[in-house]
């Protein structure tokens, strides 16, 4: 199963433990570089394809500083599937680095 | 900035759990970071998700909820009919004769509101009350009523020969681009008969309700605006079209709601492409026929496909 470039760097955020919403936004754009810039559309709908699939389990809601949030944690499976698609574009990045640098030589 | 923000959570389906989250609402303002051009993108893209959730939860409707769907859309077009024609008989639009002079020019009005078009209105909302209540007996019943009245007025009133005899003949009277729309909301009155009686009811809220009998009001100002039969239909009737054939797929409501409007419209279709207007021309034929083609084979494929998966 191939796993869209902003899911993947939902999944990826949350590899260091749980996170609420506006963090994996955060946390998501950092480890892209600034390239992956979740909007809160974008956020929650990935949220709840990732939770429906059991990839992402969804904490209580709690209110911090007057603020409504909710930790989601990466599952197992999620892991499974992030470590599979990571291990997917290496292979594939490869192919193509192989072959520049054969061609470059 | 926040309550733009919970209205764009608005555009998510009614069971969705962001529509009424707080969640997502502080996550988009923490995100706008107090710029009113972020919170725009921020509202636009809970409203881009809302409408992708929508689709996504349409897909897991029936066909009947596509029936309902049906009933509601016809008893709301056959109420906007019912008020527009009763409003035209009222207060006809101006039509010019051919008169040695002004003075010689009295304005020729046939039409009357008669106890026809008060029973029209009547049984007209009646069904609009009934399906906004779920009350079956006042639905089915009102929707019957409604029938034997279009009926009526098609099988007895109108004259094959004269285009201006019968009720629904208002909207063709003094215009030059009509065509004769005596018979022709038999079909619609039929089906919408039909799918009242067959679909599965339940009570509308009443601000639903209330947004629903609003999308009349175009159409009975529209009437009074496009000259010539039932063509201020049309509009919304190809909008129904292209949406089924975009979404139907996906939103077999549509399909429903497509393949519904085609058989309450099929009477204009074939008069149409038949006779055409008097200001005929054969691209508009064509356009018509490929729509009406399209119209009818694209939500049967659809719904077929449904039935088959």
């Amino acid at each position: 199963m191939e796993i869209r470039r902003s899911t993947y760097f939902v999944l990826a955020a949350l590899l260091d433990g749980p996170l609420h919403g506006y963090a994996i936004i955060k946390r998501a754009s950092d480890l892209s570089g600034g390239e992956v810039r979740l909007s809160t559309g974008t956020l929650f709908g990935a949220l709840d394809r990732l939770v429906e699939s059991g990839l992402v389990q969804a904490g209580e809601e709690e209110k911090v500083e007057g603020r409504v949030r909710r930790s989601y944690t990466l599952t197992h499976e999620g892991h499974a599937a992030l470590a599979a698609e990571a291990g997917r574009m290496r292979r594939a990045a490869h192919v193509v680095e192989a072959r520049v640098a054969k061609a470059a030589t | 900035m926040r309550r733009l923000l919970k209205l764009s959570c608005r555009a998510f389906p009614a069971g969705h759990r962001a529509r009424h989250s707080d969640e997502v609402v502080d996550t988009a303002v923490l995100a706008s970071r107090g710029s009113t051009l972020r919170a725009l993108r921020e509202a636009l893209s809970l409203v881009g998700a809302g409408m992708w959730q929508r689709l996504r939860s349409e897909s897991e409707r029936s066909l009947q909820d596509g029936v309902r769907l049906l009933a509601g859309v016809l008893a709301v077009v056959n109420l906007a009919v019912a008020v527009a024609g009763v409003i035209l008989a009222a207060q006809p639009l101006p039509v010019f004769h051919s008169c040695a002079a002004i003075s010689a020019c009295t304005p020729m009005q046939p039409f009357a509101v008669d106890w026809w078009w008060i029973a029209f209105v009547a049984a007209a909302a009646a069904v609009v009350l009934g399906l906004a209540l779920g009350n079956r007996l006042l639905a089915a019943g009102a929707a019957m009523a409604n029938l034997g009245l279009v009926a009526y007025d098609a099988l007895f009133l109108v004259n094959g020969t004269d285009w201006f005899s019968g009720h629904l003949a208002v909207f063709t009277y003094g215009q030059q681009l009509a065509f004769p729309v005596g018979r022709h909301w038999l079909p619609a009155a039929i089906v919408l008969a039909l799918a009242t009686a067959a679909a599965p009811l339940r009570r509308l809220p009443l601000t639903s309700s209330a947004l629903v009998l609003l999308a009349a009001v175009p159409l009975v100002v529209l009437s009074r605006e496009i000259p010539g039969s039932f063509f201020f239909l049309l509009g919304p009737l190809a909008a129904i079209v292209v949406l089924a054939i975009a979404f139907g797929g996906r939103a077999p409501r549509l399909a429903v709601l497509a393949l519904g409007g085609f058989l309450a419209a099929l009477q204009s279709e074939i008069v149409y492409l038949a006779h055409g207007s008097i200001h005929r021309d054969p691209l508009v034929t064509w356009a018509v026929a490929v729509g009406v083609g399209v119209g009818l084979l694209l939500p049967l494929a659809q719904l077929a496909r449904r039935r088959l998966a």
